[in-house]
């Protein structure tokens, strides 16, 4: 199982350029609105013709600019989940089901089993001969996960699929989701702006920005490493800051305005400096070992969420000016109450062992 | 008063032939010209609605000049012996080229409706363009469809001007409703003008509202007749299997 995606799309203002190769595991496009991820499903569909590349899908040449070949989407074997469902509104349930699978030359009895299958996969019972417009958003996207995946198409392409849904059924859906890519055997592409969605979904993820192929790697490295900064914040990185080096074992985060102590030698290459909100820490009183790295600070606003507490913070020090950056702190609601009761002024704990450091943009 | 039933014949006729042939020409300009995206597509889309912005004399004029008898069309019908003129396909022409831009329109607008995202998802799922276009464009623009057949019915049942100059007053031939209603007045025959009126008010009344009636029926019927046949034939066919029950409702 292999899809293997090398192209090039050009419109006014917007330049796609992608190289990737996707196999068993789910591979996650993640990036911002007008990233350019629907427009390469859209591709691999072949419903919008690239200007140049090539596309193969086990071997099979979907699309080859130089050889001339284009293959019309019914001929690929894709299946297609669309952000808006795109379920036809003038058949039912099973007719929709049951579209494709026409379409494929199966005998009645074959075509009727693999619609009461799919019915039963997607729990759709007694909806069968409902229209789409008598569905919940939850339902109609059962029918369209079930119609893509009636035809058993070697690829399955997923738009924002959950995008339309509110939280709880995200969740729901995301179980039903995560069952069937276990058993479904094709190559998947999971599109979403919900980097969280995109970790619990995918193992291997392409960042996307404007259309440029910004990151592709194992979920863990790319949210452990990320490349760029660009990266960093797609991921959900909260706190990056520009920096100068400053000795073997030092740098000075710019932004921050403080400086760091490494315990392991510093890169010449070395642009920019992160940390993720989570692991970043306040203490009253500087742990023995953080000593180096634990800087008074002020805090600038807190934000409540339901469950946790973000804390905007600047760090005061003799390099710090009026124009410093805030740092993000992200801390659970019940760390938030036990350092309130502390009369004790606050410090920010930054442990180098999250830190990571970022080479230029490219 | 004698009245020569004929003018009624005559316009219903001519009214549903032309509205039969418009039915067709303008789905197909409508669906070829979303398609097309070749150069000068506003000036053939101007072309094809030229029709409705021009008096009906300037058609009937133009319509004159092709298939007069120093016409392109005209000359190559008269090497057959065959004239047009004046004759009941004549007054076929003129309807069909004014009603044919109401079609065209109605139907290129339900079509652009359509949420691409429907053909797109019949496309991968291994339809043709043409079992996309019978099974999910049409019966999705069906309302917009069937509005489009009203409309150019009604302005074929009305036409007046292009038909008088291509077809003439013919009594029994090319003369009617409309052209009655002008001679008869003309003529100072009032009388017989207001019951003509009021006969073609009641036809074109009648035909509207018993096709909007129609129309609610068939969307919810007639659209998805194609499939639902199949789909409980298939049902019906192997009722013994395993199928859950409830899909014979």
């Amino acid at each position: 199982m292999e899809l293997q995606v090398h192209i090039e799309k050009r419109f006014p203002g917007f330049h796609l350029q992608v190289n990737f190769t996707a196999g068993r595991e789910p591979l996650g496009l993640l990036g911002g609105s007008g990233a350019g991820k629907s427009m390469i499903l859209r591709c691999i569909a072949g419903l919008v013709t690239p200007d140049r590349g090539r596309i193969s899908l086990n071997g099979r040449i979907l699309f080859d600019s130089e050889q001339g070949i284009n293959l019309p989407s019914r001929e690929r074997k894709i299946g297609y989940l669309f952000q808006d469902y795109a379920v036809f509104p003038h058949m039912s349930v099973a007719e929709n089901i049951l579209f494709g699978l026409r379409l494929l030359g199966l005998s009645q009895e074959e075509q009727i089993q693999r619609v009461a299958r799919s019915i039963d996969q997607f729990q759709l019972h007694d909806l069968e001969n409902r229209f789409p417009h008598q569905l919940s958003g939850g339902q109609l996207q059962r029918v369209a996960f079930a119609r893509a995946l009636s035809t058993e198409p070697e690829v399955l392409l997923l738009d924002e699929p959950f995008s339309a849904l509110d939280h709880h059924l995200r969740t729901q859906m995301e179980t039903v989701l995560l069952d069937t890519l276990r058993q479904y055997s094709g190559v998947t592409l999971f599109v979403t702006h919900n980097l969280e969605e995109a970790y619990r979904v995918c193992n291997h993820l392409l960042v996307l920005s404007r259309g440029k192929q910004i990151a592709l790697d194992e979920k863990k490295r790319i949210f452990s490493h990320p490349p760029t900064v660009t990266v960093a914040q797609l991921t959900g990185c909260k706190n990056t800051s520009p920096i100068r080096i400053a000795g073997t074992h030092q740098v000075e985060a710019l932004d921050w305005g403080c400086l760091l102590t490494l315990d392991h030698l510093v890169s010449p290459n070395w642009k920019h400096a992160g940390i993720r909100a989570n692991h970043l820490r306040l203490v009253t009183e500087p742990a023995e070992d953080h000593r180096q790295n634990t800087f008074p600070c002020r805090i600038v606003q807190t934000i409540e969420s339901p469950h946790r507490v973000t804390i905007r913070v600047t760090v005061k020090g003799p390099t710090t000016s009026a124009s410093s950056s805030t740092l993000q702190v992200e801390l659970s609601k019940k760390e938030w109450e036990f350092l309130q009761k502390e009369a004790q002024p606050l410090q920010l704990e930054i442990d180098t062992k999250d830190l990571f450091f970022m080479d230029e943009e490219r | 008063m004698t009245m020569d039933p004929m003018p009624i014949w005559i316009s219903v006729k001519t009214a549903s032939i032309s509205t039969l042939i418009t039915f067709f020409v303008g789905i197909a300009a409508a669906y070829g010209m979303i398609k097309y995206q070749g150069p000068g597509k506003g000036i053939i889309d101007g072309i094809l609605t030229l029709p409705l912005v021009l008096p009906p004399t300037v058609i009937g004029f133009f319509l004159l000049m092709f298939f007069g008898k120093n016409g392109p069309f005209g000359q190559l019908l008269q090497a057959f012996d065959y004239s047009i003129i004046f004759s009941w396909a004549a007054t076929v022409i003129a309807a069909t080229t004014v009603s044919f831009p109401l079609m065209y329109k109605t139907a290129r607008g339900a079509f652009e409706q359509v949420n691409p995202n429907y053909l797109h998802a019949a496309r991968t799922l291994g339809a043709d363009e043409w079992t996309v276009f019978w099974q999910i464009t049409v019966p999705l623009a069906w309302p917009g469809i069937v509005a489009g057949t009203i409309l150019s019915f009604a302005r074929a049942l009305g036409e007046f001007g292009a038909t008088l100059m291509l077809a003439g007053n013919i009594p029994g031939v090319t003369q009617t409703i409309p052209v009655a209603i002008f001679f008869a007045a003309e003529g100072g025959e009032m009388g017989k003008a207001l019951l003509w009126v009021l006969i073609i008010v009641t036809l074109s009344l009648g035909f509207i509202v018993t096709l909007n009636h129609w129309n609610q029926f068939q969307s919810t019927l007639v659209t998805r007749f194609r499939i639902r046949r199949q789909f409980q034939w298939n049902y019906r066919s192997t009722s013994k299997s395993d199928f859950p029950a409830s899909i014979s409702k």
